[in-house]
This record gives structure tokens, C-alpha cells and sequence, in this order.
């Protein structure tokens, strides 16, 4: 870590959570300088401890882990843990902040992390909260970042023996932490999240009841890495349980003491998925209940999860706030009092344990925290943010992301993070650039000539770690490397103890050096993390970066073996055998480069496509803004104001003037995409445009999509066909431009998810209950007298809109529930319309006449344009027809293709500023790129061996890229510059004269050889 | 190009059965293009056959190669350092190919272990249909470029037969009417009045009809 100058051109980002995590990456892919504080001993925050996620129910610590050591790679990033921030002074460029560092007492830069401690004392390492007691050494999990331990020095009695488990003297008891002061331009504050507590809310049995359980609890019972090592049991007896019960809304909406105001957006999904994970385990044995209020899906694909999960899964979802959670004297079940629409009277029923679906808050010290930052804060000490911008608070220079600005879930939590990096990333003065420019290519000079090999006799150095217990604790290692040295072409065999540790990578290096070899086995843990690391190493001997091999004798040998020692042994000998018999076979290889084209392509000029344009041109890339239309501005310049009430005009206004008037942009209107090729970092795509329809190539490194969505217009409840029935989007127009005709109405009805969340559009439109609630407290506004009905399924005003919700509640607003099976009915009666639906209260039918019925229809994607945009740049869909990103959770703007990014309702129906938050996430993500000046592709292509090749086309047929040509020379050339190095031609060449570097036939071949020669010969 | 299918394993084991040294020769050329007997399926074999008897008890060792061409003598030449101490030779060449190592070689048993099927061309990947039989004459100048001799079951000259129905043999439904064809193309050209024209008998003796044929090029040949 060499930025610890004291030069202030930094960002300073207080949290290491996922979102302190992804805006440090993004802003030190954008060769940016990072200091990132984390009051906790290892980043990775929240996530860390959730066993799976929503939709995808993927294990948490295999997305998140890699992301972490990604983190702790990056040069650019200082890592500063266990510290606080006491102090901050100065102003947007120039900010001093006190930063206060905890004693770890173990020394970072010798911990291996090998665990020796912990295994010395096992009672000592947890990390389940609530569910177990703190320990004096914990490492959060294996894979926590930094890989150290922490000591808790109160709790140890014996300081001296602790001292000496630790085989590499890293244990420190002299440590007295330490205060700095450090300089910084702008701050990401991002602390994340406190969950409520709910133990002084006697009636749900928290504080007494160790089967009434908080989700993140559950979570923990369910995780592999938990208490209970993933087995499923009753805190308080250890049995099965046979019936799991949901609470939702403990400590949101205002509905206990203590509890936020606001939705925490969050808890439906993450109850939805607990219960689908439980169903997915136990199957028929076990009953899943969730009692809620309103189901709260309205994430992208989230609707679709909830039928999931109560159609295929069978969870039990009942309309419902218990009264009480009680165990009778004697008894060992929880005994839930409920009521529901069906009858008068309470109903009991048992369950095994009871989940509380807690929800958000902003931590005590956190809001102390954001009082020395200066932020404004709201009533539940969230900070005030911008009305459009929701990374931008009322102190500049300080941005937020992630809960702390509203709660919400992961991929808004990345999306933040992203677009809190491009701008603090606008508050640094432009000479980081340069600075970091020099460094990296010192860092280039340093690295000696590669040697030549080829030819030369192999000279295998073999490197085994013991990885402290970890794998010596099983094998005899010492043997083992003894056993490497009587292997053919082995010049020398050590054990290196810990391989990875800085120490023993200079011992590596200087052997190799020393001895003149020319081909290097590991045998260790995981080229998946490790290989990079010695791949540097034998590059600064001077060697090849390919000429190596690694034995995962960890892994594959002593962790899934570790009670079966002779066989073990056995087995890694087998791995090491193979790895030099691969190696030796190993060649040189090049790795493939082409310059960057640094231009922005961005298709789509509504609020998202203009704003993602401007952040990339006042970063200097030049930007083509491609508009379907003849005129900039989409969906938002027919939109008035905000919930909030924020005017959307003057925002559009300022939007298109900026970019049209801005030297870097280039906007180009009446544009039809019509071909498109090329590879990330240097694309190619046509258009036609103008009037005139002519045709023209741009050339660019980077896409941004931002091409919206359509507002629905669906044929139903006479929309179109009765002059009394509109959309909520025309009700609007109606506000602001006739009031006198919103003054003349007594009855108003609206209607919900019309076109939305039916079967052939099942998804939530997310921003229609929100809308429904804006109109109806701006018609009161204008006509206090009139009476407003909202016809809904759930409603849906997560976050803060909840307290609108409220609002229009108390201001006489009547919100009835249909269900989707009885939807309300509706017929023309002259200058009326008549809308009949059964209350459920009250069981029975109501017509009301009304003066105006509104419909809530929501956002469809642009079906056709998507379409066609999709087949040109090769980008999937979902079922729905928006664009697909990456991953769901944690690369919410990345597209599949590298290169691409989506913003705004092209990626799912969105309120305007999470569109701007999108767009700014998007060319954050854009700007990790452009940063480059070459596009690196690897060393894996495909090699075509002309003289064997038969020219029978079967490669040039299976490619799933389409690279693989005949050549005028009449054999099939492979480009490396194009090759995705994916290796399906390798497979299918029927002449054998295709070869995938780093995976040759030989080296696989010799693989299987030494394994299977005891067996053949 | 020449295509051929391997023939079963079965078949391949109980040729080399009485023998302990193998080599197993492949073909660069139509075989290869058509994933039959290329490099890859040399080693696909050699590995299948030693697998095969290994687990019936017995030992044997294959020895792999994979000429260029295996119907030109001096290509089959290259196998004469590779045959000491070799019980047997199997090709996986067409037959033509068979035929010359066996030629050359006379004192080893040379086996065969692909089927030679027809001449063809790859409807698409991992596709191939019979096009001509080498009629030595050819007609597709008059039938609009689909030859009746390949492709019609019953080798017609002059239209299709009663069996033609909705543009399908009435041999199967899998297999077009040459003739059907042969019309819709001659539409397209517009040269329908080809299809008036009566074609005579066919000499077969430019086939098979005379025997075994063979090309001498004056020019060429020695």
C-alpha cells in the first residue's frame, strides 16, 4: 500500500461494507486514490453474515469473498480497519479527519492467518451474533479481509501462551493502537445499517424465548459457516422444527416503539427467501408461514419470486400483525395470537420457532458520526439527500450510499456505491491522474527481461506450503517436498511454509534466481486466489508468468481428507507428480493487448442517458448520445413533480441544455442502431440518422443503454373507451393544468397494479403506489373535500415513501384491498363511472360513483426496440423484456457483454432519481474501464497448427464467437486479439490442430499420465 | 469429399483380437472432415480399443498416426519406421486408403475401421448427404445443378415417379424428390423447357458398367 502520502487528492470512505467495498474498487479501477475505514477487524460488513441471497439464492460468502481479496489487491486502496473516524474539519477538496485505530495486537504484515490460535483454543473464534459468545481471537470467517486475526485482549488470561501458538510470531500484546490525521478531497459515507432490536417488545417474546429468533439470527442458524454449521434446529432444544413462522415489520412503518417510520424495503424479500430456503432443505417435514401486511416486491424479478415461493414452495402467507407470541407454562412450543378478515376472533396456532423480520436503523454512533460530518439529518437520522440525487447530501464533498441513505436492499446498495464513487471521484483535482500514471509505470521497470527457455532443459523448483496447520496439520509436508526432489527435472523441492506470506515470496523469488529455474510448482491452495500472486513472483525472477503449475493440495487434498492421513499423503504426491509432469511441458506465453478507444457511446436521451453523458464528459471522454426521437428528455419531461415534491421540469430543462451545449457530447437524434461489432474496449456500431435516414459508424470503447421504458396503456376498466377514466399519468396533467376541474369532483377512485402483476406481465412496476399517493394528496391539496378511493393489492411505498403512505392515510384517503381473483368492476353511468368492489372489512360489495377513475398502469419495457437492440449488441433479456445485468445482486449495471452498462428503466421500471442514481453507477462502471489505455486479453487463446489442419470448417462452425476463418493460406486462423479463449474449437478439431494455451493437450496429457502410470504400467 | 462412419467397436475388437501391437492410422483428408478418422478420432479409438480390452484382461499396445493423405504412396510411405515390431495395421482411412497401406505393407494384416460410405456434402455441421455416384458422365448442366442419379431413389431420367409426394420420395418423408427439386429449380432459372426435353438411356458404361475404371493422364503420367 504505497499511497500513505499526505496528499489530500483522495477519497476518504468511512464503511467497509458492500458498498465502502464496491466505491473503493470503482474508484481505484479509475486509477483513483481509496482510504477505506472500517471500524470492524475484516471488511464485508452486513453481507458477510446472510447465508444466501434473493433471487438467486446463491451462498453470500462465494459472491462476496472474491470481491473482498479483489479489494485488498488494489494498490490504489488503503485499507485502515478497526478505526473510527473521531473528527472531521474543512470543506469539499480539502477536508482533515482524525482517524482513531484500535489495538489488533496481532502484527497484519506477519499473520498468515493460519489459524494456529484459534485451533489452539476453538472456543475461541465466533462470529454468530446473538447466538454465541464473543471469543479473545476472532477471524470473522476464512475468507475475511484483511486475512488476519484480532484479538480481544481483555478476554485473555494467559498472554504468554497465546504468544506462543502463533508460529509466526505475529502476536503483538504491546499494541497500543494509534491516531493519525489524514487528508482527503471528498467522502463516501457509507456505515451501512444497525438492525432494530426488538427485545423491550414483550408481547413477541424476543428477550425470553430463544426460539424467537431475528432474521439475520436465522440467517445465522442456516448459514455453513453459523453456530450450527448449517443444520437446521430449535435455539432452545436442538430438535427439527416442523413449523417456522415470519413476523414481518418489526421495527418499520412506525408499528412498534422504537420502530423507524419507514419501510425497510428490505425484510419481504429476505423473510420470502429464508422460507424458500427452509422449503428448499426440508421439503414436505416442514411448514413455512409469513404473516405481513403488504407484500413488499417490487424489486426486478421480485414478483416472480414471491409466486414462487408460494406456488412452487408452498410457503403460507397470511394477511396479519400478531397480537402476541407466547410459550404456555410447560409447554415447548410458541403459541402465535392472530386475527384476519375472516372472523371476529382471534386464532392460535403453534409454531417450533418464530422469525422477526427486524428492519433498519441508523446506528447511535453513526448518527453521532454524521453530526461531526454536518449532515442534515431526517427524523430517523438518515441523512437528507438531494431531491434528484440520492447520493448527494447537504454537506459537498460528502456523499452517502446504501442504507444510510434509505434502507434498501443490495443491488440499490451497489448502484449507490457505484454513482457515490463517480462523484466523489468529480471532487479530486485532475492531478491524481498523472501521479498514479507514474507510479504504475515504475512499477513496470522494475521487472527484469524475461529468460529465454525454450530448449533449455527443465529445471522444476517445487514450492510446498504447509499453510500452518492447514495442510501440515494433515500431511507430513516435510516428506512430501522429499518426495518432489526425486521427481524427474526437480532441481529443487523446499517446504515454504507459508507460500503467500511477503516473506516467503522473496524467498521463492530469490531461489528461482539463484538456482536457475525455469519452471515453478506450488503446491498450496487455490489458483483461483492464489495463482495471480505467484505468477508475479517467478514475473520478477524474470520468468514467463506462465511457466508455473499449482498443486491445490489444500483444497482437494487435506481439507476433504483430513481424517484419512496415509491416504491424503498419498494423494498429494499424486498432485505434485502431475504438476511437474504439466509444467515441464509448459511454455512461454504472451499476453494479448490492443490499445483502448476511450469514447462513450450511450443509446437513449432521457434523464438516465444525459446524465450518465455528462458525468463521462466532464471526465474528458468524448460521448456520442444517441436518441431514437427527434428530441432529448423521455419519459420524465411529462412528469411534473415528485412525491417528494420536487419539479421535474426545470430538471429536464437544465439536463438537455448542459448536454447540449457540452464539448465532449455529441448528440445524435432521430438515430436508429442498425449494426454493431468489434470487442470491449474498441466497438464499432452503425446507425442510421437523421431525417434523411443516412447511415454512420462510431467508434468506442464503452455502451451505456439507457433506453427506458413505455408507460402501459392496457385496455381495461374502459380506459380509452369512458372520458371519466385515465391514467394516473394523465390524472397529473389534469393537477397542474385544469385544477378548476379537480375542484368540481366529490368522488375519485383509483385503481392499482392495472397491466402490472397480472399473467402477462407478472412483475411490479415498482413506482405506481408511489404515484397513486402523490395524486392523491396533491387532489386534496386542491380540493380538500373530495373522496378518494385507492383500490390495492399491496401497497408498496418502501423506504421513506412509506411516510406519504401515512400521510395520505391521515388526510382521509380510503385505501380498500381487492384481490387479484375479485378485481373491482366498472361501468359508464353518463357523466359517472361506477366502480364496484367488496370491501373486505366489511365483506360485502360497495359501488361508488365517481366523478374520475384513475388507473395505476405503470411501465412496460419498449418490447420491439429492446428487441432489436438485444439481437444487434447480443444482450439477454428477461422474460419481460428488459435487459439483463450481470449479476443480480452485486453488478446490477454491468451487462454480460464487457463493455456494456444499462441505466435507468431500460434495466427495470424506476422513480426518476434512482434512474439518475443508475446512470451515475453506470459511468462509474464505465470509468473503471476507460481508465485503461490497453484492453488486456490473457495469454488463453486458441493456436491453430497450420500444417495439421484439414480446413474442414468444424471450428469456424462450433466458435460461439465466430473468430475461427480459413485464410487465403487455406487453414483456419484463429485472431488471439478476438479469441474468448473459451476452447471449443480445441475440442471439436477433428485434425487435432487446435491447441488452447495454458491447457495444451501435452500438459493434460501429462497430467493424466503420471496419475494413471501406477495403474496402466 | 468421401465420407465414412466408424464402424462399431465390437467389429474392431474382434479384428485385432489375436494381436498385441497395433498401429492405428489416420486420414488428413476427407475422414478428417468429416470427424470420422482425423487425429482426434485416432486417439479417441486407440484409447477405446485399449480401455475395451484392458477390462477383458488383456494388454495391447496402439500405436497412433495420422498421414496426410493415406491414398498417395508416398505419404503411406512415412509408416515404414512405425511398423517394426507391429502385429497388425488398422486404418481409418475410406476405403481407398485401406487399400494402400494394405497394398504396401503385404507382410501385415491391414484392417479396416471405418465404413466408406459416399461422396456427399455437409448439409451443416456434423451433416453429411450423398450428392453423386460417379456416374462419369455428368448431367446437372440439364437438371438445374441436382443430379437424379444420386439423389433420385430410383435413378429416373425423366421426371419423377408416381411415389412423388409433396416434394418427398416415397421411399421416406426424410428424403426430398430429386425431381421435385430439379423442377422448382428449373422454375427459378426459368428454364422450364429443359424439363420438356427427353434425356436417352444412360450409358452406364462411363460407370460401373464397364468395370473398374481408371483415369490415365497423358500429360501426366510417366
Amino acid at each position: 500500500m504505497h499511497n500513505t502520502n499526505t496528499s489530500n487528492n483522495r477519497v476518504l470512505v468511512i464503511g467497509g461494507g458492500m458498498a465502502g467495498i464496491r466505491t473503493a474498487l470503482d474508484l481505484a479501477e479509475a486509477e483513483k486514490n481509496v482510504i477505506l475505514v472500517d471500524r470492524a477487524y475484516s471488511i464485508g460488513g452486513l453481507m458477510t453474515q446472510l447465508d444466501r441471497t434473493f433471487p438467486t439464492n446463491n451462498c453470500d460468502l462465494c459472491t462476496l469473498s472474491p470481491n473482498l481479496s479483489e479489494s485488498s489487491r488494489q494498490e490504489h486502496i488503503e485499507l485502515v480497519t478497526m478505526t473510527t473516524v473521531t473528527d472531521v474539519k474543512g470543506k469539499k477538496g480539502d477536508f482533515t479527519v482524525q482517524l482513531e485505530t484500535a489495538p489488533r495486537y496481532i502484527n497484519l504484515d506477519k499473520c498468515t492467518a493460519c489459524g494456529e490460535c484459534h485451533k489452539r483454543y476453538p472456543e475461541w473464534v465466533r462470529f454468530t451474533p446473538g447466538l454465541d459468545h464473543r471469543a479473545p481471537t476472532c477471524m470473522r470467517y476464512p475468507q475475511a479481509t484483511p486475512q488476519a486475526f484480532s484479538i480481544d485482549m481483555a478476554k485473555c488470561t494467559d498472554v504468554k501462551a497465546l504468544m506462543d501458538t502463533c508460529p509466526a510470531g505475529a502476536i503483538n500484546p504491546d499494541d497500543f493502537g494509534s491516531n493519525r490525521e489524514v487528508k482527503c478531497a471528498s467522502i463516501v459515507f457509507v456505515p451501512g445499517g444497525a438492525l432494530f432490536d426488538p427485545s423491550h417488545l414483550d408481547y413477541l417474546g424476543y428477550a425470553a424465548q430463544p426460539d424467537v429468533v431475528t432474521s439475520l439470527e436465522y440467517e445465522r442458524i442456516l448459514s455453513a459457516s453459523g453456530p450450527t454449521t448449517g443444520r437446521l434446529v430449535r435455539p432452545s432444544n436442538g430438535a427439527q422444527p416442523k413449523k417456522v413462522a415470519w413476523i414481518q415489520c418489526v421495527g418499520s412503518r412506525g408499528l412498534q416503539k422504537g420502530a423507524g417510520q419507514y419501510c425497510s424495503s428490505a425484510c419481504c424479500m429476505f423473510a420470502l427467501k429464508e422460507a424458500i430456503v427452509t422449503k428448499e432443505r426440508f421439503g414436505d417435514d416442514i411448514e413455512t408461514t409469513i404473516f405481513y401486511m403488504d407484500m413488499r416486491t417490487m424489486g426486478k424479478d421480485y414478483e416472480r419470486y414471491y409466486l414462487r415461493a408460494r406456488d412452487e414452495f408452498g410457503v403460507r402467507f397470511v394477511r396479519s400483525r400478531p397480537h402476541s407470541v407466547l410459550r404456555p407454562v410447560g409447554t415447548d412450543n410458541l403459541v402465535v395470537t392472530y386475527g384476519t378478515d375472516s372472523g371476529a376472533h382471534n386464532v392460535t396456532e403453534e409454531f417450533d420457532i418464530v422469525v422477526l423480520s427486524t428492519g433498519f436503523r441508523v446506528a447511535d454512533d453513526v448518527r453521532i458520526l454524521a453530526g461531526k460530518l454536518g449532515l442534515d439529518l431526517n427524523s430517523g437520522g438518515f441523512p437528507k439527500t438531494d431531491g434528484f440525487n440520492p447520493v448527494v447530501t447537504s454537506v459537498p464533498g460528502v456523499y452517502v450510499a446504501g442504507v444510510i441513505e434509505a434502507p434498501k436492499d443490495i443491488p440499490e446498495t451497489m448502484v449507490q456505491a457505484s454513482a457515490a464513487a463517480i462523484m466523489a471521484a468529480g471532487d479530486l483535482a485532475p492531478a491524481a491522474m498523472a501521479e498514479t500514471v507514474e507510479e504504475g509505470e515504475a512499477d513496470q521497470e522494475l521487472l527484469p527481461p524475461e529468460f529465454g527457455v525454450v530448449g533449455e532443459e527443465p529445471r522444476v523448483g517445487v514450492f510446498i506450503c504447509d499453510c500452518g496447520e492447514n495442510i501440515g496439520g494433515v500431511i507430513d509436508a516435510a516428506a512430501l517436498a522429499e518426495y518432489a526432489g526425486t521427481l524427474p527435472h526437480v532441481a529443487v523441492a523446499r517446504l515454504q511454509g507459508h507460500g503467500c506470506s511477503r516473506e516467503s515470496m522473496r524467498q521463492i523469488q530469490q531461489i528461482v534466481a539463484d538456482e536457475k529455474i525455469n519452471r515453478v510448482v506450488i503446491g498450496g491452495c487455490s489458483p483461483r486466489t492464489h495463482e495471480a500472486k505467484f505468477q508475479e513472483v517467478i514475473r520478477k525472477a524474470g520468468l514467463n508468468r506462465y511457466l508455473l503449475e499449482i498443486a491445490n493440495i489444500r483444497d482437494q487434498v487435506t481439507w476433504v481428507h483430513a481424517h484419512r492421513a496415509a491416504g491424503a499423503t498419498d494423494k498429494a504426491k499424486d498432485l505434485i507428480r502431475m504438476a511437474v509432469g504439466s509444467v515441464v511441458r509448459s511454455q512461454p506465453l504472451a499476453d494479448h493487448s490492443l490499445p483502448m478507444n476511450k469514447d462513450v457511446l450511450v443509446v437513449g436521451g432521457g434523464v438516465a442517458g444525459m446524465t450518465a453523458a455528462l458525468q463521462l464528459a466532464d471526465h474528458g471522454h468524448k460521448v456520442y448520445l444517441a436518441e431514437r426521437s427527434a428530441t432529448l428528455g423521455g419519459q420524465a419531461a411529462k412528469i411534473h413533480r415528485t412525491l417528494e415534491g420536487n419539479e421535474v421540469a426545470p430538471l429536464v430543462r437544465d439536463l438537455v441544455a448542459r448536454t447540449e451545449a457540452h464539448d465532449n457530447i455529441q448528440v445524435i437524434t432521430r438515430a436508429l442502431i442498425v449494426d454493431h461489432g468489434g470487442l470491449p474496449g474498441m466497438f464499432r456500431t452503425g446507425m442510421q440518422t437523421g431525417r434523411q435516414m443516412f447511415y454512420r459508424q462510431i467508434e468506442h470503447g464503452v455502451t451505456i443503454l439507457a433506453t427506458g421504458a413505455l408507460p402501459n396503456r392496457p385496455a381495461k376498466y374502459l380506459l380509452d373507451e369512458c372520458s371519466q377514466v385515465s391514467t394516473q399519468f394523465d390524472l397529473q396533467n389534469l393537477i397542474e393544468e385544469k385544477p378548476g376541474t379537480v375542484r368540481a369532483w366529490d368522488n375519485v377512485v383509483m385503481i392499482q397494479c392495472v397491466g402490472s402483476r397480472t399473467p402477462d406481465n407478472p412483475n411490479c412496476s415498482r413506482i405506481c403506489c408511489q404515484n397513486a399517493v402523490k395524486n392523491a394528496l396533491r387532489i386534496l391539496e386542491i380540493n380538500p373535500e373530495a373522496r378518494i378511493f385507492v383500490l390495492y393489492r399491496d401497497m408498496r411505498t418502501y423506504g421513506f415513501q412509506e411516510e406519504y403512505y401515512q400521510k395520505a392515510r391521515q388526510a382521509g384517503v380510503i385505501f380498500v384491498r381487492y384481490s387479484a381473483e375479485a378485481p373491482p368492476r366498472v361501468e359508464a353511468a353518463g357523466e359517472m363511472v361506477e366502480v364496484t368492489f367488496t370491501d373486505p372489512v366489511l365483506g360485502r360489495e360497495i359501488t361508488v360513483n365517481a366523478d374520475r377513475l384513475c388507473l395505476s398502469t405503470g411501465l412496460v419495457a419498449d418490447e420491439d426496440g429492446n428487441d432489436e437492440l438485444a439481437m444487434i449488441f447480443k444482450i439477454p433479456r428477461t422474460a419481460d423484456g428488459y435487459f439483463l445485468e450481470d449479476h443480480v445482486k452485486l453488478r446490477p449495471v454491468d451487462l454480460p457483454v464487457p463493455g456494456f452498462f444499462v441505466a435507468g428503466c431500460a434495466h427495470g421500471p424506476k422513480l426518476i432519481r434512482e434512474s439518475i442514481a443508475q446512470a451515475l453507477a453506470a459511468s462509474s462502471r464505465a470509468l473503471t474501464m476507460l481508465a485503461r489505455d490497453t484492453i488486456d486479453l490473457g495469454a488463453r487463446a486458441a493456436r491453430v497448427d497450420r500444417d495439421r489442419c484439414a480446413a474442414c470448417l468444424i471450428c469456424v462452425r462450433s466458435c460461439p464467437f465466430g473468430i475461427p476463418f480459413i485464410n487465403a493460406d487455406g487453414y483456419s486462423e484463429i485472431d488471439p486479439a478476438k479469441c474468448h479463449g473459451c476452447g471449443v474449437c480445441a475440442a471439436v478439431c477433428p485434425a487435432k490442430a487446435i491447441q488452447l494455451m495454458q491447457f495444451e493437450d501435452d500438459r493434460i496429457m501429462a497430467k493424466l499420465e503420471e496419475l494413471f502410470e501406477r495403474n496402466i504400467a | 469429399m468421401i465420407t465414412a462412419e466408424r464402424k462399431p467397436l465390437e467389429e474392431l475388437i474382434e479384428y485385432i483380437r489375436p494381436y498385441r501391437r497395433i498401429l492405428l492410422v489416420g486420414c488428413n483428408e476427407c475422414v478428417t472432415v468429416c470427424a470420422a478418422g482425423g487425429r482426434k478420432e485416432v486417439g479417441l479409438l486407440a484409447s477405446g480399443l485399449q480401455m475395451a480390452l484392458l477390462k477383458a484382461g488383456t494388454s495391447i499396445e496402439v500405436r497412433e498416426h495420422t498421414l496426410e493423405r493415406q491414398c498417395d504412396p508416398e505419404y503411406v510411405e512415412e509408416l515404414v519406421p512405425m511398423l517394426d515390431g507391429v502385429d497388425a495395421v488398422m486404418s481409418m482411412a475410406c476405403g481407398c486408403g485401406v487399400q494402400e497401406v494394405a497394398r504396401r505393407y503385404k507382410d501385415k494384416p491391414v484392417f479396416p475401421a471405418l465404413n466408406t460410405k459416399f461422396m456427399g456434402a455437409s448439409e451443416r455441421q456434423g451433416v453429411w448427404a450423398e450428392r453423386c455416384m460417379g456416374c462419369g458422365n455428368c448431367l446437372l448442366g440439364q437438371t438445374g445443378g441436382i443430379c437424379p442419379i444420386a439423389r433420385c431413389a430410383k435413378q429416373l431420367m425423366n421426371g419423377p415417379c408416381g411415389g412423388s409426394t409433396g416434394g418427398h420420395c416415397e421411399i421416406s418423408e426424410e428424403v426430398d424428390c430429386a425431381w421435385a427439386l430439379i423442377w422448382e429449380r428449373l422454375k427459378d432459372l426459368g428454364q422450364q423447357d429443359r424439363y420438356v426435353e427427353i434425356t436417352p438411356a444412360k450409358d452406364w458404361r462411363a460407370g460401373k458398367g464397364a468395370g473398374p475404371r481408371k483415369i490415365i493422364r497423358e500429360d501426366l503420367a510417366e
